[in-house]
């Protein structure tokens, strides 16, 4: 129907200026509050400085980096609760507290020594010779491979390595693109809502996509060789910034090596051959003409006997080893 | 017509009025406010993790930032004294906490919405669709705590951090 006349034409102009407003509106029950909506229109015309709301909602759906602090550590305990399925903690709490201990001291010297929730160290209850680290800082590592370690320092290179993968948001990145379009897509449609419980089962689909990529990646994949080369030599740099020898990581990455063919599952799995990373860190470590730290080696060495001791008294029988 | 356009203008300039100042602020002699973005921080003497505490902060609170020193911020206490946080526990973009005021950042890129997203309702709901998830062995492993002292005296015995 055509509309004509001073009387059309006026209710368009009516209709078109209140209903501007609410086109800035994102979809989804509630909304902004009409301070926001002012903002937006003096944006939109260039009055205020900023990007509009259009853009905000454009900036939302920007992949990989935009999770919040808070979100990566929700994603964290999520990808932590699944990891725990899969393998017992090793509850001894001495040992516990030693780790922690140990992975707190690397995690200082990281580029992101500060998470959401902090650093959550815990010893896995398996065999296998693994480490992993979820979003938002909590890194398990197994006795397995703990039993393998012949000092402090070797579990402060292991530590370090796996800090690196949360200070560089490996785990994170890690999400697919689609999966982190629909989680972002979401967050955003959520963040604007009045807690309707339709988009919380919505947002927790797509949480439960998101923390998927990450297990699957942690337990079964792995990370990418450009990932696994940055959290090595990061460790490198860490276990020196920190007082640790830094070729305690060359040594760790020996032992490793001599036990692929006698294991398997966990860090085989998950990551490059140890003969190739082995031979990058010795690269590394001689292009930056990095030196040995021997300061309290001795002193630390005790300790970790004292903590570990059984476990890895245990291991390196199984394994003809001597401590 | 003319009355259309009056009023009109009117509804626009009621917006307008309840406009938001920009999310960032400036305080008084080019002081920046930063926001406290993990859980819970400390503010310390030097720019060293295991120097001595001066106060601890919590998500959301808001600091005065003078300046910054090797990956530290130099922030301003309440009584004038000097302190410094790691600025991988703050942000400069405003914390908006669940029920403290409504989303006024001219774009996402300046605000932090506290509890909205992946929070403790979604892994609850998420907790009740898929209840083999060993949320009980995650809090666990959260419950281990390491005090300030603790790790001090962790690396003095090891000789770390020199």
């Amino acid at each position: 129907m055509l509309v004509t006349g001073k009387k059309g034409v006026r209710r368009i102009v009516l209709k078109t200026f209140f209903a501007l407003p609410l086109l800035l509106l994102p979809a989804g029950c509630g909304g902004f509050s009409f301070q926001a909506i002012g903002t937006a229109l003096l944006q939109e015309v260039g009055v205020l400085p900023g990007k509009s709301v259009f853009d905000s909602a454009k900036g939302l759906l920007n992949a990989t980096r935009d999770l919040t602090r808070e979100e990566e550590y929700y994603l964290g305990r999520a990808v932590s609760a699944h990891i725990l399925t899969i393998y017992p903690l090793y509850e001894k709490p001495e040992l516990t507290a030693y780790v922690n201990k140990v992975g707190l001291t690397v995690a200082s010297e990281s580029g992101l020594p500060e998470t959401f929730g902090g650093y959550h160290f815990a010893v896995l209850d398996s065999d296998e010779i693994n480490a992993m680290a979820a979003p938002g800082g909590f890194i398990f590592i197994s006795r397995g491979i703990l039993e393998l370690m012949p000092d402090e320092d070797s579990l402060a290179a292991v530590l370090a390595h796996e800090v690196m993968h949360v200070a560089k948001k490996h785990g994170v990145a890690a999400i697919s693109q689609d999966n982190m379009t629909r989680t972002l897509s979401a967050l955003g449609t959520f963040a604007g809502s009045l807690n309707c419980s339709e988009l919380i089962q919505q947002a927790t689909t797509v949480f439960g996509g998101a923390v998927k990529d990450i297990t699957d990646t942690l337990v079964t994949s792995g990370y990418s060789r450009t990932q696994e080369r940055e959290a090595d030599l990061g460790a490198v740099d860490i276990l020196y910034r920190a007082g640790y020898d830094p070729y305690a990581m060359e040594v760790m990455l020996q032992l490793v090596e001599g036990q692929s063919g006698k294991s398997s599952g966990g860090w085989f799995d998950t990551h490059p051959p140890a003969s190739e990373r082995l031979k990058m860190v010795r690269n590394y470590l001689e292009k930056k003409n990095i030196p040995h730290i021997s300061a309290g080696k001795d002193k630390r060495r005790e300790r970790f006997l004292r903590h570990v001791g059984s476990v890895s008294l245990a291991g390196a029988a199984r394994s003809g080893r001597s401590l | 017509m003319k009355r259309v356009l009056f009023f009109s203008l009117a509804f626009y300039l009621i917006l307008i009025s309840a406009a938001p100042l920009p999310a960032e602020e400036q305080n008084v002699g080019g002081d920046k406010t930063v926001y406290v973005e993990v859980k819970e921080s400390r503010i310390r003497a030097e720019p060293r993790h295991w120097a001595k505490t001066l106060k601890e902060v919590h998500f959301g609170d808001a600091l005065t930032e003078t300046g910054r020193e090797k990956g530290w911020v130099v922030v301003k206490l309440e009584n004038g004294r000097q302190g410094y946080i790691h600025e991988s526990a703050v942000t400069t973009k405003k914390v908006l906490l669940k029920g403290k005021g409504a989303v006024t950042g001219s774009s996402a890129d300046d605000v932090v919405l506290a509890g909205k997203g992946f929070n403790k309702e979604i892994e609850s709901n998420l907790a009740e669709k898929d209840p083999t998830l060993h949320y009980k062995d995650v809090d666990k492993v959260e419950k281990t705590k390491i005090s300030a002292d603790e790790l001090k005296k962790f690396r003095d015995e090891g000789k770390l951090n020199k």
